[in-house]
């Protein structure tokens, strides 16, 4: 038998009320092993035609081989499901602990299908699912939620829930669990809503935690011992030395800024001239209140804030670089205070940060060009958090934005003004200054997003090697290769952080440790692109073509500024080599490729 | 001239900035630095030779000096150099 694994997969109709449980047949885990390839292959089983907020839409929670191991930061659990906000497939990934304790509790997966006749939640535990009712907890927050479901299930139980906003079905809702980790991206968080779930309870401990065979257990504790070895010798991750250890990811600001290019006043300039005030070291050194950590992981990225007094009062994690950018040089804010405030906001009523400050963005520039009738300065830190509040509730002018910023755009009079990839806003680096990541916003197979391939590792900080952030030459397959492993790491499902000291063959030595399968790196890579290739079919199915991988127009053709002035995306040269590389056609999948990857 | 400091570079040098006079070029500037602080080279530097740690990164006007001339890359009067200590996230 395969180690590893639980073994175990439950199907909830949660129309039916009925829930059987079925391994995973060892084919699947050897072509998609976990997490984010095994989601994507049962949504895509599940048929392309699906309206995402419907009965019919399967919402996969997984989680990978090493889940709930000593593989560091093997902490993570994935959502996979058609998403609303984009119309893609979606995969969103959680930290914390809750991934751990669903492997403890028995399970590889839970998919999820229908539609409860009144609000429900799950409880997960020793092998088996239940129904509840979660009447008394529909209409509340994140916090309260999980306060109440901690209580009744005590300390051995993680909680991850919805906000007022997934009720609502929001199309950035997120999920969010008890340590303000979110899986953030494509509004699973709606879909959780649609099938009026709020809650999934995990019980378990550790005497359950994730273990190799005897006969492994040797070369699985020397493949775990090498990958500590890298994370705490790691420049980046070494525990409270490194830049992402001490200030958490929002070390990239000041970086990016000096770089002309942090996507400002919603992309019309690349540098924000308040930078320093919203970068990690201001956060660290003025609101600081603690260093929480995830399972299996000495990193310790997250970063609690507290503002202790006054009109922005508040205590809550973590003001990650995106958040950060989002509300801060997005539109044009640099009150930390309030940014935490507004954090602390989304986190309770369960909405994408990204998301909702590059919405807000976009319509401050709507209200400044007189599309709405309503007045959204910039900087207006009290209307965005009033904003915030309306999005998640579905009132007024955030009734509109609620159905995300692509939408919302169109509505205003000006799809161009959404800075969004196949309807979803941007994370916080500017394709202009930055080449190759604006190829990856254009290729992700979930919207705009730097997490499918962050070639900014390469193109800004240097690892695992050094390209000039100008230039195309060589972008195409750097990209590509960060898609490939990034896939692979996914499906085990590790931090993406573990990617900064840590290469393929320790990734698969990790998983040949633990599972007994036989993957090589070349494997690993090939197992990736498999993934990144069953993705791309499943939205070509959805009428996805090339004409859909781009960039917002503004970066094709308004200049950046400051020390990028002048620059442009450089998409289409990009895009092409990209294409071959692939072996796609107009980023369609082609037969040739489906066969060779065993994917029909 | 001007030399931003970032990120743990501030527990040697609070505040991030330091004036320097012109220099030539940036290893020049980062001599004139380290006269300065001294204790910052060993955060910079490798301890034997004039070359950058890994994935410390430097730039010159916003442009990464590995991509330019590395630490012999021409300085002009006015110019902003700033480094970083090994920096990402995402």
């Amino acid at each position: 038998m395969i180690g590893g694994y639980a073994h175990r997969l439950a199907h909830v109709d949660l129309t039916s009320g009925s829930i059987t449980y079925e391994p995973i047949p060892e084919h699947l885990m050897r072509k998609y092993l976990g997490g984010r390839g095994l989601g994507v292959k049962y949504v895509f089983d599940n048929g392309p035609k699906v309206d995402p907020l419907s009965p019919e839409n399967l919402m996969a929670i997984m989680v990978g081989p090493v889940t709930g191991s000593n593989v560091p930061l093997s902490g993570r659990l994935a959502v996979v499901t058609k998403s609303p906000l984009t119309g893609t497939i979606t995969d969103s990934h959680m930290g914390g602990f809750t991934a751990a304790r669903m492997r403890w509790a028995g399970f590889d997966g839970i998919l999820l299908k229908g539609k409860a006749a009144k609000p429900t939640y799950l409880v997960v535990e020793n092998g088996s699912v239940t129904l509840h009712d979660a009447s008394n907890l529909w209409g509340l927050g994140v916090r309260a939620t999980v306060r109440a479901l901690q209580e009744k299930y005590g300390t051995n139980s993680s909680v991850m829930a919805i906000g007022p906003a997934g009720e609502r079905q929001v199309r950035f809702a997120a999920w969010l669990n008890e340590n303000d980790r979110a899986s953030g991206r494509g509004g699973t968080g709606a879909v959780g809503g649609s099938k009026n779930l709020k809650a999934i309870v995990f019980i378990a401990d550790k005497s359950a935690m994730t273990k190799p065979t005897e006969e492994r257990k040797d070369a699985f504790m020397a493949s775990v011992r090498a990958g500590q070895k890298a994370i705490n010798a790691g420049v980046l991750t070494a525990p409270n030395k490194g830049g992402l250890s001490l200030y958490g990811t929002n070390v990239l600001m000041n970086i990016l800024n000096e770089a002309g290019s942090l996507p400002t006043m919603n992309g019309r300039y690349s540098h924000f001239e308040h930078g320093e005030e919203i970068s990690g070291e201001k956060f660290r050194e003025t609101m600081l209140a603690s260093e929480p950590v995830c399972h299996s992981c000495p990193v310790a990225c997250k970063k609690e804030l507290e503002v202790k007094e006054g009109r922005w009062k508040t205590k809550t994690e973590s003001m990650e670089y995106e958040t950060a950018w989002a509300f801060g040089a997005m539109c044009n804010v640099y009150d930390r205070e309030a940014m935490t405030y507004m954090l602390d906001q989304c986190n309770d009523y369960g909405l994408d940060t990204i998301d909702m400050g590059v919405t807000l963005a976009m319509t401050m520039e709507a209200s400044e060009r007189k599309l709405i009738s309503e007045v959204v300065n910039w900087g207006d830190t009290e209307k965005m958090s009033d904003l915030i509040r309306q999005t998640a509730y579905r009132e007024g002018l955030g009734d509109i934005l609620a159905n995300g910023i692509s939408r919302a755009a169109t509505q205003f009079g000006d799809p161009d003004m959404a800075m969004a990839v196949k309807g979803q806003s941007i994370p916080a680096y500017d394709p202009r200054g930055v080449q190759g990541i604006g190829l990856g916003y254009a290729t992700s197979n979930r919207g705009a997003c730097h997490l499918r391939g962050y070639t900014i590792a390469s193109e800004i900080a240097g690892i695992p090697f050094a390209t000039d952030r100008t230039v195309t030459e060589g972008k195409a397959l750097l990209l590509k290769t960060f898609q490939d492993l990034f896939a692979f790491t996914d499906s085990m499902d590790v931090c993406k952080f573990a990617t900064f000291s840590e290469g393929a063959e320790e990734f698969a030595a990790e998983v040949r440790t633990l599972t007994g399968m036989e993957i090589t790196p070349e494997e690993a890579m090939k197992i990736g692109e498999r993934i990144y290739n069953l993705e791309r079919y499943y939205n070509n199915l959805n009428g996805f073509t090339g004409k859909d991988d781009t960039v917002p127009k503004r970066f094709l053709t308004v200049p950046a500024t400051h020390n990028s002035a002048g620059m442009l995306s450089q998409l289409p040269v990009m895009l092409k080599e990209y294409y071959e590389l692939r072996g796609w056609v107009d980023g369609v999948v082609t037969e040739a490729k489906l066969k060779e990857l065993e994917l029909i | 001239m001007l030399i931003k400091l970032f990120g743990s570079l501030r527990m040697v040098v609070p505040g991030g900035r330091v004036e320097v006079g012109y220099r030539p070029t940036v290893a020049d500037l980062l001599d004139e630095l380290f006269a300065q602080h001294p204790a910052l080279r060993a955060e910079v530097l490798h301890p034997d030779r004039m070359e950058l740690l890994p994935h410390v990164n430097i730039m010159l006007n916003g442009r990464l000096v590995r991509d330019l001339q590395g630490l012999q890359t021409a300085v002009a009067d006015g110019d902003t150099l700033a480094i970083f200590p090994p920096s990402a996230g995402g």
